[in-house]
């Protein structure tokens, strides 16, 4: 995945406002785009451009939170941080619990946004980096056979060698090959490395889910 | 020849006596002239007698006529008694006059103008009635219109009233005589005065009530430029410490700040305006600018339920004669329902385009058309009666106080929609200078 540069995008149907928020965004060195509706901004947006979304929450045609609905449809992990001149708790919560980043009310100060853009911008590397990892990892174990993968998993559960020449009815040596080409083929280095390979592919990331321990 | 005298009756001739005097043994001559004489004697009688029934038979019948002339005159002297009374103590002050002169007049005419109809008799009407122009007064009094023409009286002590006449022509031979029934209307216009009053205070406890409505909206679209100016002026601030500030980005910058300061305080001004109190005013007014201002105060709401204005405004419109605050007061009231009519439009969709146009020879015709849902006749009637409103905390006066605002002011307003494809509001105004044909009928605003 090549890396680009994040771009700040930014939407609200009120030119002065899309416009000073451009001038304000480039004056720390971000990249900016504006656009004067969410219409304007799904026909242009491409899912694997880095970087974070600026959105105003009211807007004729398609509104702030449809496009949140929308592009969560269409499986893009844009973050969204909502600005809004009209302060409503019940559509607040409705964004946040909707996946927004954060939700600011104009008008605001300029760390006020910067720092939310910021953060926004780091979740997006972050997550995009953890989906490319998986993806590698995915990758990788696709190149698997069949039978490696059998030998993987019972790896993955702790079993030793001898063990699992018996759970799969294989010689000890058989069972010796398999694991190397496994190893090699998962680039990894050690067992650990292997359980994070193979957890990264079933999606698990940072967050490790307890393994089921048969025995 | 012995001539006895004869009896002498009543016409009557003593036919007896007559034989002594022509005894049969006189020569026949004599007899015959005799004979002659009397057949003269008694034609003469006969015809005497014929003439006496004849005059007594024509005095009975002039006693006849004389009798039922009497009697005519004596029924129109109580009709023109009836009539007299009547005349006198009608409402109405009438007046008969020729050329401009006073003949006559009732006793109601006579209290009217604070006088005595000894005063009256042989003025001229002229100094009694004042309107723009003798030739209007001419006109007034001697043409039988049947409409009433409004003017003022002028009593004998110098004080005015206000007042209707109507006239009409009184045949009396060859000269030209009319009759004109003038009404003082103090009480009218105090009424209508009163009325005018009342109307106007509710239509600014309405613009008191919607702008409560829209506080809310429009306070946050204050905050569109408020941001745009935090953005520029912490922007430039950034710049100016990273070191990467130019002349031309903090000119522009700053320039951009003014401005937004300015669309803030143009909010401002537009809402202070409307609420003003104020006395009702008739002024020159060009629809296109109110129409402006009230998109402007319209334009909140209309972003805050995801719709968008667009406006289609003739070129050279023609002026009218006005109150600037009601009238945008009745645009405004039209937006607001049209963007609320949208609410559950598609969202694309959303749009209320308003269009002022000239119609026909003397009217300006403001229309706001929306794509919501519409309605059907028997609500299209329904909308414009007080008190009705689909809003759960609408006061359901705006359309009733917008038509009667317009029909104040000489114009119509009225609704064009089918169930599921809109609606379209449209008033008229009459253009400036010819409401003349409204003065007649109700007081209009602009009097």
């Amino acid at each position: 995945m090549s890396k680009q540069k994040p771009v700040v995008y930014v939407i609200d149907d009120d030119a002065a406002v899309r416009q000073s928020l451009e001038w304000l965004l480039k004056s720390v060195g971000l990249s900016v785009e504006i656009f004067p509706k969410a219409r304007a901004f799904t026909d242009r947006y491409d899912s694997s451009w880095p970087g974070c979304l600026v959105l105003d929450l009211r807007m004729p045609g398609m509104s702030g939170l449809e496009l949140q609905d929308h592009l969560a449809a269409q499986g893009i992990k844009l973050p969204i941080i909502f600005i809004t001149g009209h302060g409503e708790v019940p559509t607040a919560v409705r964004a946040m619990k909707n996946g927004a980043v954060d939700y600011i009310e104009k008008p605001f100060s300029d760390h006020e946004l910067l720092e939310c853009v910021q953060r926004a911008i780091k979740l997006d590397a972050g997550a995009r980096s953890a989906r490319s990892e998986q993806a590698e990892q995915t990758a990788r174990l696709e190149r698997l056979t069949p039978r490696e993968r059998q030998v993987l998993e019972l790896v993955v559960e702790g079993l030793a060698n001898k063990q699992i020449a018996a759970r799969l009815s294989l010689s000890q040596k058989t069972v010796e090959v398999h694991r190397a080409h496994v190893m090699a083929k998962s680039k990894a280095h050690s067992v650990a490395e292997l359980v994070r390979t193979a957890l990264g592919a079933a999606g698990v990331g940072a967050f490790p889910r307890p393994v089921a321990n048969k025995s | 020849m012995r001539v006895q005298k004869m009896a002498t009756t009543s016409g009557g001739v003593d036919h007896s006596s007559l034989g002594s005097v022509f005894p049969h043994d006189h020569d026949s001559g004599r007899s015959a002239s005799e004979l002659e004489l009397q057949e003269a004697r008694d034609d003469l009688e006969r015809r005497v007698a014929e003439r006496t029934a004849e005059l007594r038979e024509a005095n009975r019948q002039l006693q006849s006529q004389i009798t039922v002339r009497k009697q005519a005159e004596q029924a129109l002297r109580e009709s023109e008694e009836r009539f007299r009374r009547l005349a006198d103590f009608g409402f109405e002050g009438i007046v008969v006059h020729e050329h401009g002169t006073i003949l006559d007049a009732n006793h109601s005419l006579v209290e009217m103008f604070a006088c005595e109809l000894g005063d009256l008799v042989g003025r001229n009407l002229s100094e009694l009635l004042i309107t723009e122009s003798s030739e209007v007064l001419g006109d007034s009094l001697e043409s039988d219109r049947g409409r009433p023409t409004a003017l003022r009286g002028r009593r004998l002590d110098g004080t005015t009233f206000p007042a209707e006449i109507v006239s009409r022509a009184l045949p009396y031979g060859r000269r030209s005589v009319w009759v004109t029934a003038i009404r003082d209307i103090t009480e009218n216009r105090r009424a209508e005065d009163e009325r005018r009053r009342h109307e106007f205070e509710l239509a600014q406890t309405a613009r008191y009530y919607t702008v409560g409505e829209m506080a809310t909206t429009l306070a946050h679209e204050l905050n569109q430029p408020l941001t745009a100016i935090t953005a520029y002026a912490c922007g430039a601030i950034l710049r100016l410490s990273s070191g990467t500030l130019t002349k031309d980005g903090l000119t522009g910058a700053l320039q951009h700040v003014a401005a937004e300061a300015l669309r803030a305080g143009e909010v401002i001004r537009s809402l202070r305006n409307f609420v003003r109190k104020r006395e009702p005013e008739c002024t020159t007014v060009h629809v296109n600018d109110l129409v402006r201002e009230a998109v402007c105060l319209a334009e909140a709401e209309a972003r805050y339920h995801g719709s968008s204005i667009r406006v289609d405004l003739a070129d050279e419109l023609p002026s009218v004669a006005a109150d600037p605050i009601q009238i945008e007061q009745v645009i405004l009231n039209l937006l607001r329902n049209g963007v609320e009519a949208m609410a559950k439009t598609a969202a694309d969709e959303r749009e209320l385009l308003v269009r002022t146009a000239r119609r026909g020879e003397d009217c300006v015709e403001i229309a706001v058309c929306d794509r919501g849902r519409g309605f059907d006749g028997q609500e299209s009637v329904r909308i414009f009666q007080p008190f009705y409103s689909t809003r759960p905390q609408g006061m359901g006066m705006g359309l009733s106080i917008s038509r009667s605002i317009v029909e104040r002011h000489g114009g119509h307003l009225w609704a064009e929609s089918q169930p599921g494809t809109g609606a379209t509001f449209r008033f008229t105004l009459p253009i400036d200078g010819r409401n003349s044909d409204v003065e007649a009928e109700t007081s209009s605003l602009c009097d």
